[in-house]
């Protein structure tokens, strides 16, 4: 399926550079959203019939606990890398600040740096399409919180990939709540970095 | 309000899963369903990415640096929520040892 998976985006991306259904680009972002809203629904009738509810309540706290590692762990990470990149430190956590949202976190730099702005949007969206690809590879070795973790706040979409190709509903569940409390502290966490 | 309409819909989704009678378990035609769902999406995300010049030409330019901080950015999250994950199980196997 992984396999599909990357032909797809490859003749999507080959079409895209050929210039071949230049209208897609119009639609593209509704396309996007109604292929989410739907997969969302039919993922959710599985964790419906899977008595999802009695682990939602036994998660509870462990998973805000998760979303803020999540981000703690990723600035860390940027932080000790950073020396060794043509880059500083500062520069370094305002484009990982953006943990995987590319839409707002591109915007957001852009003002401050238009070259850093590049640099995190490549962040967020290799951060998302790797993690689509990462989740189910590694999902008989690890467990879904440090799985959706790859993803920062862009958990919902490879969440319910992995979720489709293992059949683990965890997954979406985790990617729905982690990746909406990684969501909630990108709009501050970009302008904090950018200010220091 | 994007995460608030996913919120929903999921809501709904696991209320007909779980009061829906006559929706089956499992079912290959929703399996295949949903991976239509998915290759739509990878393609159309392929062609976004594919048909934005100042993209692709960003790719080339600033992609090891991206790439790089990708890397760091998912290791170390990886790394840490596995680290807290192990810790929160380490009382649970302490006591079924006992």
């Amino acid at each position: 399926m992984i396999k599909y998976m990357l032909l797809c985006v490859g003749v999507g991306f080959a079409a895209g550079r050929l210039d071949y259904f230049q209208g897609l680009a119009a639609v593209s972002t509704g396309i996007i959203l109604v292929c989410l809203c739907l997969m969302t629904f039919i993922a959710s009738i599985d964790m419906g019939k899977k008595d999802f509810l009695k682990d939602l309540k036994n998660a509870g706290w462990k998973i805000i606990v998760y979303s803020f590692a999540t981000i703690i762990g990723t600035l860390i990470m940027v932080w000790i890398v950073s020396p060794m990149l043509p880059l500083s430190s500062k520069d370094a956590l305002v484009a990982a600040s953006g943990m995987g949202w590319y839409s707002l976190a591109t915007g957001l730099v852009f003002d401050y740096s238009p070259s850093l702005s590049v640099v995190t949007f490549v962040y967020c969206l290799l951060r998302e399409m790797t993690a689509m690809f990462l989740m189910p590879l590694l999902w008989k070795r690890f467990q879904a919180p440090e799985l959706v973790s790859i993803a920062g706040s862009a958990a919902m979409n490879p969440s319910i990939a992995a979720a489709t190709i293992t059949g683990d509903q965890r997954l979406v569940f985790y990617g729905m709540v982690s990746g909406s409390i990684v969501s909630v502290f990108v709009p501050v966490l970009v302008p904090f970095m950018i200010a220091l | 309000m994007l995460m608030a309409v996913f919120g929903m819909i999921m809501i709904a989704g696991i209320l007909a899963g779980a009061r829906l009678p006559w929706i089956p378990s499992e079912s290959r035609l929703r399996d295949n369903v949903q991976r239509v769902f998915l290759y739509t999406l990878l393609f159309v995300l392929g062609h976004q990415l594919g048909s934005d010049d100042a993209v692709v030409a960003s790719l080339s330019q600033m992609g090891i640096l991206g790439v790089a901080l990708a890397v760091a950015g998912m290791l170390g999250s990886f790394l840490f929520v596995l680290f807290l994950r192990i810790q929160f199980e380490k009382p649970r196997k302490d006591a079924a040892d006992d």
